[in-house]
């Protein structure tokens, strides 16, 4: 969904595909990241209309009135993501494994697309440009990114 | 024998009236057999099993515990920028290089520019760096050949393949093939329950129905049914190994498979409005491989919820003049919706699946793309005498069946939670 009206910040329509279109903002401290594991997950905060998670991320202004509800529902393991990493060993474990169980669904060690989709959501378009890998390195690459940049505000 | 006096009531003689010492001589009655009470109930117990039964690819059979598949939908013929694109760049990075080969022309319809590819480097291994300094770039194009004013691009900027010109002696351009989507696996699950009974109790005769071998195996049955049907909605996949049971193998339920479409409505219930509901369902059918018509099944609350917001969004096809209908099929209360774009859905209440806290939850099912099916000779079936030689004096029936329920596209299928809870279940 495009929440254009009210002149809010843009999130834009996305197919579901690893490394097609997501929410493009610079990670700048005005913008806060929500993360879903679910792909397209709505929430219904208005009659008329739903917050659309677009693959698997919402990006809001930090003065939205809408972060401060999202923020307090935090439905169905939603997580806000904030541009530090965790600071604390045992966290920092846990957030790779998180990560590793999130993209190695499959079989035979194999990262799945949709799990490096999911992982993708943690970033910016612009964070992501430098990846260039695809496949198992690409997963590789987006991990340590991810363990080096990110971690979720409330811990994992 | 003892004498007895005075005229015969139905309280005289004390030892053979009505309130006499524990009911020896009178014959009691049942206003109707409890358990015919119960079957007067329309509803299907377990009407998602009906519905699985009765999907097109509802009667398969595996002879191998675990059983792979792939999803192929449309594959798109576009794809995106994945960095800026400046004015003076011959280095693009596109968000799938496969699009294009060499000698393939690209269209950026956004800022009306063209271009001839020259390379391609698909795993961004040369290092190719464009004037933004993103050195993943995976195309380079000539911009020259085509004419037109080369200008800026964005990031998410559509990129069109275009027809690959050929000159007065060039050769075929090159193509690309297709392989197969990503493949999925799921697991045939196998359950089964028994019950026991003494053989003394196999031959009283019963007032009811109550501890009859017949209702037994039918309670048996029943138990059985609504917990595979649990099973089908909230299992998740998983293998664990048991010194003594050997390998148990647990298929993925639903909500583990739908894991794309989920739409809160939150506790309060204003927001469960038709803008938010047809917003959430209208994606579901953009998939090729979508049916035309969905079967949405939901508690209680969220039944009302939907049809008293369907009505009064005029979405509710009538039937017969009635907004409501009983579905012979599923044997379940049944309305008919339509989106704002003219998708079809029918709204199924299952009120036993979904009681009390689930009220309010909804699963979008797509009959095109479920598959439903057992193990080869382990479908639902009964196992008699299953009691030892030396239990003599019992009787032991057991019920069993195996099932997997797979889901092909979860693009088409969805789940909802919440809206308004009834104050009363009912």
């Amino acid at each position: 969904m495009s929440k254009a009206q009210d002149n809010e910040i843009v999130v834009e329509g996305a197919k579901a595909k690893a490394g097609e279109l997501r929410p493009d903002v610079e990670p700048k401290s005005d913008i806060v990241r929500f993360w879903s594991p679910l792909q397209s997950f709505k929430i219904a905060i208005r009659p008329d209309a739903n917050l659309t998670f677009q693959n698997h991320a919402l990006c809001l202004k930090a003065d939205d009135p809408d972060v401060a509800i999202i923020r307090g529902k935090m439905p169905y393991d939603t997580r806000e993501v904030v541009d530090r990493p965790f600071g604390d060993d045992a966290l920092l474990a846990k957030f790779n494994k998180f990560l590793m169980d999130t993209v190695f669904i499959g079989e035979r060690g194999e990262p799945s697309s949709r799990g490096i989709l999911a992982v993708e959501g943690l970033f910016s378009l612009s964070e992501l440009q430098n990846i260039g890998a695809i496949g198992r390195e690409r997963a590789d690459q987006l991990i340590i990114k991810a363990l080096k940049g990110k971690s979720f505000k409330r811990g994992i | 024998m003892e004498r007895g006096t005075g005229a015969l009531l139905t309280t005289n003689p004390d030892a053979i009236g009505a309130f006499e010492w524990n009911n020896r001589f009178r014959v009691q009655l049942w206003e109707d057999q409890p358990e015919d009470v119960r079957m007067q109930q329309k509803e299907n117990d377990a009407q998602l099993l009906t519905f699985m039964n009765k999907l097109p690819r509802a009667t398969r059979e595996w002879d191998q515990p675990v059983m792979r598949y792939s999803v192929d939908t449309r594959l798109d013929g576009s794809t995106t920028l994945s960095s800026v694109v400046s004015a003076a760049d011959t280095y693009l990075k596109l968000a799938d290089s496969y699009v294009v080969r060499v000698g393939s022309v690209i269209h950026l319809p956004e800022s009306g520019q063209q271009m001839i590819v020259t390379a391609v480097d698909d795993d961004a291994s040369e290092g190719w760096t464009n004037g933004a300094s993103v050195a993943t770039c995976n195309v380079t194009v000539n911009r020259v050949k085509l004419g037109g004013t080369a200008t800026t691009a964005s990031i998410g900027d559509t990129v069109l393949p275009g027809a690959p010109y050929m000159g007065e002696l060039s050769e075929l351009r090159e193509g690309t093939t297709t392989v197969p989507g990503e493949p999925r696996y799921n697991f045939i699950t196998l359950a089964g329950k028994y019950f026991v009974m003494s053989k003394m109790q196999l031959n009283a005769a019963m007032n009811s129905g109550f501890a009859t071998l017949p209702k037994e195996m039918e309670n048996i049955q029943y138990q059985l049914l609504q917990a595979v049907q649990n099973s089908m909605l909230f299992a998740n996949r998983t293998t664990y190994y048991d010194a003594d049971e050997k390998q148990t193998y647990v298929g993925s339920g639903l909500t583990f498979q739908l894991q794309k479409n989920t739409l809160d409505l939150g506790t309060l219930g204003h927001n469960a409005t038709w803008p938010n509901y047809n917003d959430f369902l209208e994606p579901m059918y953009e998939s090729s491989l979508s049916a035309m018509k969905k079967d949405i099944f939901v508690g209680s609350s969220q039944f009302r919820d939907m049809l008293n917001t369907a009505r009064t969004a005029g979405r509710v096809e009538a039937s017969e003049g009635k907004t409501t209908y009983y579905s012979p099929d599923l044997g379940s209360l049944t309305f008919d919706i339509t989106t704002d774009s003219g998708y079809k859905a029918s709204v199924h209440e299952e009120k036993w699946a979904f009681k009390a806290g689930l009220s309010d939850w909804g699963f979008v099912l797509d009959a095109n793309n479920l598959g439903a099916g057992q193990y080869k000779g382990l479908g639902p079936q009964w196992f008699m005498d299953l009691q030892t030689k030396s239990e003599v004096l019992k009787v032991k029936h057991g019920f069993f069946m195996s099932w997997a329920l797979n889901v092909f596209d979860d693009s088409t299928m969805g789940i909802i939670r919440g809206g308004t809870k009834a104050i009363i279940n009912r």
